[in-house]
């Protein structure tokens, strides 16, 4: 069957609906031709698809960085540097340290992120098809695998919780130079990060790591407002965790 | 504190860079590209609210910045001062010697294409849209799309030297 070029391009940007390519593929396995006019396209495409790939990589000026800044201080919380908290979470130890790195907050934290996002933590978030952001990598891995209060590598799991609508949340720290705070939601593509925080480089300065089932007033917001009940506790969760996460019973 | 907000701020944060190449693909220049995505920025912070989450957030963006080109491309025309392609070419950064070529000449021919054809190819082959998506972001009807997609590659193909074996 003879296909057009149209056709055929269709079929490289994965846009021919089933039976057509269904069709191209019959053809493919005995049509020298086709296959080299097929192939003549995906080069195009794999090359093009590099054009401006450095971009990527490059750190996003400041002053678009700070375009958005401006915008997120207004509903910043920041926290005096030293100051105890009034009460911790209901769940947590005792002994955590009160003091917990100052000055954090909740949200886009662009100045931070970016740089992030361009450089060694990439790996550990992606941007779904859908525009969302999804932890990848060893967040991922211990999203998915480590018990709260463990970690995997430089990622720290908090506390586990069941949200209001249904699912479940987990807090996290990732450790070192960009350390950061943040929650994530699993459903059923992967777990969706809800909200990142930075941990104030301060913190590492005065020689105290902040505890992982310690949560800033902002991120503590945020878990209080989506959370039902009361946090899993470790056999709740070990179940949940052998169960795939899979979304508990309303 | 609007958590929606904040979310959908940093996603936005997240897809900065996806953005920048976007407008660098579109103006052909580096320091128009980031210009270009700070008014895209601008605007789509003051209708942030107008943003609906069943539409792609990045092709909802997208459609902010090639907009804002359009505007911009109009202006410009108004002054007289259109850059002639490749004028200004940008900066490719660090790669391997072979690299560099390649992504010049796909950077020239891109920079060679008119401006409908060269939105096209970089939302759907570089940056990964599908044809529903890509032809929402332009307002165009889908048969548009793929015929200016279909101009584009002969296009590509020819100052590519992508020649049959």
């Amino acid at each position: 069957m003879p296909f057009s070029e149209e056709t055929l391009i269709a079929y490289v940007d994965g846009e021919l609906d089933a039976t057509t390519q269904a069709e191209v593929e019959q053809a493919l396995q005995t049509d020298a031709d086709l296959a080299r006019r097929i192939g003549r396209h995906r080069d195009l495409r794999a090359r093009v698809a590099l054009a401006h790939r450095d971009v990527l990589d490059e750190p996003v000026p400041a002053h678009l960085t700070r375009l958005l800044d401006t915008d997120n201080e207004r509903r910043a919380t920041p926290v005096a540097r030293g100051s105890s908290r009034a009460s911790g979470l209901r769940w947590m130890p005792t002994n955590a340290p009160l003091a917990m790195a100052a000055s954090l907050v909740l949200g886009v934290m662009l100045g931070w992120l970016l740089p992030m996002l361009s450089r060694d933590t990439t790996a550990e978030f992606q941007v779904a098809r859908d525009g969302r952001l999804q932890a990848d990598g060893a967040l991922a891995h211990a999203l998915e695998r480590a018990p709260s209060t463990t970690g995997v590598g430089n990622v720290r799991i908090g506390l586990t919780f069941v949200a209001a609508q249904g699912g479940y949340c987990r807090t996290f720290a990732l450790e070192g130079r960009n350390a950061t705070n943040g929650l994530a939601c699993r459903d059923t593509s992967g777990w969706q990060i809800e909200a990142l925080e930075r941990a104030d480089a301060t913190a590492s300065d005065e020689g105290y790591r902040q505890a992982v089932t310690t949560l800033s007033p902002a991120l503590r917001t945020v878990v209080e407002a989506r959370m039902r009940g009361v946090p899993l506790d470790a056999e709740q969760e070990q179940r949940a965790l052998h169960e795939g996460w899979r979304a508990p019973a309303k | 504190m609007n958590q929606t907000l904040v979310s959908t701020r940093a996603q936005i944060v997240a897809l900065l860079p996806r953005l920048r190449r976007f407008a660098r693909t579109l103006t052909r220049h580096r320091e128009d590209a980031d210009d270009l995505v700070q008014l895209a920025l601008e605007r789509a912070l003051s209708r942030l609210a107008q943003w609906r989450p069943d539409e792609r957030l990045d092709g909802w963006l997208f459609g902010i910045v090639r907009n804002a080109w359009i505007d911009e491309v109009r202006v410009r025309q108004r002054w007289n001062r259109v850059l002639a392609p490749g004028e200004e070419a940008a900066d490719v950064g660090d790669a391997t010697a072979e690299g560099i070529v390649d992504r010049l000449s796909i950077e020239t021919a891109l920079a060679g294409l008119p401006e409908e054809q060269r939105s096209a190819v970089a939302l759907v082959l570089i940056e990964g849209l599908s044809y529903k998506e890509a032809a929402h972001v332009l307002e165009i009807p889908i048969g548009t799309l793929t015929s200016r997609l279909a101009r584009a590659r002969e296009a590509l193909q020819s100052v590519l030297s992508v020649t049959d074996p």
